[in-house]
């Protein structure tokens, strides 16, 4: 009986943050088409040019499909990432880019949607990626499995944008190789980063 | 005759008892007058905004002893318009193919569409608490006339149907 207690006791000392080696996202993600997605970008040396969603020059691209219109979910998720990231040893945090691809281009324009990108991250990690074009938007979200639908309104009404809320985390040669659906706990985000950089830094895994 | 009178006597200590007792569980319950109900409002708080953004939210626990409902809000120093709003996760599959890594073991993902409503209220059952928190309930602003800043002190006055107006103090953080 005292053994089993213990034990528990043990299992739920580690329950939350998991055991060093496993994710806490999903990890078996299949969405090859997201490698050939390209959007008009602002960051670093980008004032609109057509970029594809891969790091810049870091090792991961965290990429969020949201709008600046969105007061709940949008904002709480950036900030825990955000906190993940400053979480990280100080020379770690630019190996960890993030890019918000705007579901609300009407409202959202690319600069406004960077400066809004780096209340969060720092300037030098900060994306924004926004299309006018319709059709290149929902391509782009088809690749990530990802959908946004913007509620029914009338001209000049505010309205709101319903859309997929997980974290993608996106490799050097563009995979998605790590999700976090939407409210994964800033610590847990924390610990995924870790191992995804000490596998990186291990060199190529083969996965 | 006497008998009556012993029996009416207990039953008016009986009375008196549970009418203690029921004092014992309100707050502050007058006899003669309607006291207010009062509703709990505490860990109030609303999130640091992006330069720029148009739009913020405030959250906090509400409990109320006797059942009550919060039907407004009003945070006049920062925005002219403030509603309540609910977001919630949107039912249906994303019909992705990410396959299944997930605890228990699924091969499909989790819908993870997050919709965003107004409501005219949020109900309070009495005596339990309610959490407006991230991803669920909250208190909405709109036209934001400026940012709100890390560590600011935001006057919100919350209007309950009972209750009537609470004044409270969101404080931002990030």
């Amino acid at each position: 009986m005292l053994t089993a207690l213990l034990t528990a006791a043990v299992l739920a000392g580690c329950g939350g943050t998991s055991d060093e080696n496993k994710f806490v996202g999903m990890t078996d993600v299949k969405l090859p088409d997201a490698r050939s997605v390209a959007l008009p970008a602002w960051g670093p040396g980008h004032r609109g040019e057509v970029k594809k969603l891969r790091p810049h020059v870091g090792e991961f691209l965290v990429v969020y499909f949201g709008y600046t219109f969105c007061p709940d979910v949008c904002p709480t998720t950036l900030s825990g990432l955000g906190a993940a990231v400053r979480s990280l040893p100080k020379t770690d945090q630019p190996k960890i880019e993030a890019g918000m691809v705007t579901v609300d281009p009407a409202r959202d324009k690319g600069t406004h949607l960077v400066r809004y990108v780096r209340h969060f991250f720092p300037p030098a990690s900060a994306w924004a990626f926004h299309t006018a074009d319709k059709n290149a938007l929902e391509q782009a979200e088809r690749a990530f499995a990802a959908t946004s639908t913007i509620d029914p309104h009338k001209p000049g009404e505010n309205y709101s944008v319903t859309h997929t809320a997980s974290l993608f985390v996106v490799d050097r040669s563009g995979d998605v190789v790590l999700i976090w659906p939407y409210g994964t706990l800033s610590e847990d985000i924390a610990s995924d980063l870790k191992l995804l950089l000490t596998r990186e830094s291990r060199g190529p895994t083969g996965s | 005759m006497i008998k009556t009178t012993k029996s009416t006597l207990s039953l008016l200590a009986l009375a008196a008892v549970v009418s203690l007792a029921l004092v014992g569980c309100g707050e502050s319950n007058d006899d003669n007058k309607q006291a207010t109900p009062t509703v709990s409002v505490t860990d109030v708080w609303t999130r640091v905004t992006a330069p720029g953004a148009e739009r913020g939210a405030a959250y906090m626990s509400l409990k109320s002893a006797d059942g009550d409902k919060l039907i407004g809000a009003e945070a006049p120093s920062i925005t002219d318009r403030t509603e309540i709003h609910e977001t919630t996760i949107e039912s249906g599959s994303t019909g992705g193919s990410m396959g299944g890594d997930s605890m228990d073991g699924s091969s499909s993902m989790k819908s993870d569409t997050m919709k965003m409503q107004k409501v005219d209220s949020i109900d309070l059952p009495a005596g339990k608490t309610v959490m407006l928190k991230p991803g669920g309930y909250h208190v909405m602003f709109f036209d934001l006339k400026e940012q709100i800043k890390d560590g600011q002190k935001v006057e919100l006055t919350l209007i309950f149907e009972k209750a009537g107006r609470v004044d409270v103090t969101a404080t931002a953080k990030r």
